[in-house]
Formats: structure tokens, C-alpha cells, sequence
């Protein structure tokens, strides 16, 4: 990626090479960019061009930068691991990894034979004759089957209000042997 | 602020491949997408690096100062893919585990995704190995399928995490 940096006099303490990482840290680690992925953090920085001093009141520099960012960014079909965060009737099952939580197993991509238990408040797999209950916390495997960005200007992961759309989010499937909670496959 | 640069950039992916189109933001051009795949392994090795630098470089540079306040985002994000990172197979993965492994995978007719899946995933079964691989059961016998899964069993040593109850589950 290739963008302007402005480095304040305050980071000029720094070593420049540190002083640019950070700023391009501060603007992308845990950011959804859009059409992208999930910010991570910087790989590394191929080549940043001279300082042009602004003869402005904060006498910054300004360099152009060519750099190489982590990105998280599942391809469609990959299949992943997560937790169980939540059980919702209408909706689905929510899944959290740690450091994205997008993530959604609507009804139609669970497994044939699953619905919601009103009195346990969970979704569960009935499957011959055993009762597989999506119990909170459980390691879960699911498979990505579509992402969606949604352009809401720059975001930082989290920010956003509940009802606003998320910037970056996956619908998965466990409706396949091998999928779900991984307990149901140990063994 | 009009953007005439023309400049090639490079995503590098953790977990996988990234398809991007080139995108003009304000100051910022992403130039290539799909730079380089990096397995978990090599994302928690990077991270956890970085951090253990962190922490030895800041008493010497500036002692008592906090943690830079604009890079609470970055630490944030870091700590979380760490946590997740350690809890897979990756955490028992290195740079020598990975090569025997990759080399092993050649005789296999696997795409680039699918081999990346197996050494982030660790499929122990069959059934763990079914939905990572295409049409498993025309492209493999189900010796063959049991090779395979033995083989990552052998090559990529991992014990998984206590659960709750109790029992924790030794790989064979």
C-alpha cells in the first residue's frame, strides 16, 4: 500500500523508519479497510520517499510511503475455527474469533435437522436421536461462504453503533460432515 | 488531497489469499492484492517477535513512559490474534515443522489453499480432513485419505487445550 504519512516533530526522537511504522500502525491496525480486510499491522515498509517539510504551525513531514500490511482476510470456502458467542432465534448463531466477531451461521447453513430450542435458548442438532446443543463457548469449524463489505467511510472494528452495518462481515456454513462444534466430530 | 500516485503496493494476507481491486482513497492506493499468503504459524511467529522487542525496548528508550495512546488500536488487535493464534495448531509450528511438512504435501495433488488449511487446521480424522479438501472421496482412496491424516498427525506435533471437563485430547 502507498500513502502520505504525516510525522509530528514529536516522533522525530524516534528513528524515522519507527516514527513512519507507527503512524502507518496508528492508522490501519484493527481497521476494516474496505474491500480489503482487517487491518493487522505493518509486514513491512519497501520504500518511503524523501521528507517534504510542511511550513505549517506543526512543522510536520510528509512522506510517501510504499509498504506491506497484514490483512486478515479468509478466502471464500476456507474453512476456519472459532468460539460460540452467541445463540440468537431469528438470526442464527453468532461466532467470535477473538479479534473479529462478525461472524454469522444463519439457519439456512447449519446442519439439516437443527433449530432453535426455546426452553435451552439455544440452536441445537438433532441428529439420530442425540440432542447436539450449540453451547456458548464451544470450539466451532465453520466454512466461509460470503463476505460482505459495506463502504461506511473509515472505521475502527468496534466502533460502529449496533444497528449501523458492519463494515466487514461473514456469513459461514456448518451445514457439512466435519462442521460445528468440534466436539461433535472428536473421537 | 488528489492522488496521482502510481505506485505498486503489496498486501501480505494472514490466513489467506486476498483478492482486492486497486482502490484510490484519499491519500491511500492499495496496489496488490494478494501479495503473499502467510500461515498462522508465521503470523504468530511475527507477532509475538514484535512483542517481546516491545517490551525489551521500552525501559531503555523512554522508562515509565505509557505505551504510545494512537497505538492502542495496534496492541489491541495484536494481543487478540495472539490469544487466538496460541490456542491452534500453529502455536507448535516453526519455520522447520512447516518446510517437512510442505515437502511431504508434494506428492499429494493439493491446491495452495487446501495445504494451508491442513497445516492451520491440523485435521486428526477423516471427517476433520473431509470439508477442507474438494471432492476428497474422487480425488483420494480412503487409504490414501488415512495416509494423509496420519501424516499430518506425525508432522505437525500438537497437543490440544485442556477443555473444561477435563479431558484433555493427546494426539496420537
Amino acid at each position: 500500500m502507498r500513502d502520505n504519512v504525516r510525522t509530528h516533530p514529536a516522533d522525530f526522537r524516534k528513528p524515522r523508519a519507527q516514527a513512519l511504522v507507527d503512524e502507518l500502525n496508528a492508522k490501519y491496525a484493527n481497521k476494516i479497510l474496505h474491500n480489503v480486510g482487517l487491518g493487522i499491522r505493518v509486514w513491512d515498509v519497501i520504500e518511503a520517499s524523501d521528507e517534504i517539510v510542511h511550513m505549517v504551525q506543526d512543522g510536520s513531514s510528509q512522506s510517501k510511503v510504499t509498504f506491506r500490511l497484514v490483512v486478515y482476510r479468509p478466502f471464500k470456502g476456507e474453512i476456519l475455527t472459532g468460539k460460540v458467542a452467541k445463540n440468537d432465534p431469528i438470526e442464527g448463531v453468532r461466532v467470535s474469533m477473538e479479534f473479529f466477531d462478525d461472524i454469522l451461521i444463519p439457519p439456512a447453513f447449519m446442519q439439516p435437522g437443527t433449530e432453535f430450542d426455546e426452553e435451552e435458548k439455544l440452536w441445537v442438532w438433532r441428529y439420530e436421536g442425540n440432542d447436539l446443543y450449540m453451547d456458548i463457548d464451544e470450539p466451532i469449524r465453520f466454512r466461509l461462504e460470503v463476505e460482505q463489505f459495506v463502504d461506511v467511510g473509515p472505521v475502527r472494528q468496534g466502533d460502529q453503533e449496533v444497528k449501523r452495518a458492519a463494515p466487514y462481515s461473514l456469513m459461514v456454513s456448518i451445514a457439512e460432515p466435519g462442521l460445528g462444534l468440534t466436539a461433535w466430530w472428536d473421537g | 488531497m488528489a492522488t496521482t500516485i502510481d505506485a505498486r503496493a503489496i498486501i501480505v494476507l494472514a490466513h489467506s489469499a486476498l483478492e482486492v481491486s486497486v482502490r484510490i482513497r484519499q491519500a491511500m492506493e492499495v496496489l496488490e492484492l494478494r501479495a503473499a499468503h502467510l500461515s498462522n504459524s508465521e503470523v504468530l511467529t511475527f507477532l509475538t517477535e514484535l512483542q517481546t522487542v516491545r517490551e525489551q525496548n521500552i525501559p531503555i528508550v523512554n522508562p515509565g513512559a505509557p505505551l504510545e495512546s494512537n497505538l492502542k488500536d495496534l496492541y489491541e488487535i495484536e494481543k487478540e490474534v495472539v490469544t487466538f493464534l496460541s490456542g491452534t495448531p500453529c502455536a507448535e509450528q516453526d519455520e522447520a515443522v512447516i518446510k517437512t511438512f510442505m515437502e511431504a504435501l508434494r506428492k499429494y495433488d493439493l491446491t495452495k489453499g487446501e495445504k494451508l488449511m491442513l497445516l492451520n487446521l491440523r485435521p486428526k480424522s477423516i471427517a476433520e480432513l473431509n470439508p477442507m479438501v474438494e471432492d476428497l472421496d474422487n480425488r483420494l482412496r480412503e487409504e490414501e485419505q488415512e495416509a494423509l491424516v496420519a501424516l499430518i498427525c506425525e508432522l505437525l506435533p500438537y497437543t490440544e487445550p485442556v477443555t473444561e471437563e477435563g479431558d484433555a485430547m493427546d494426539t496420537a
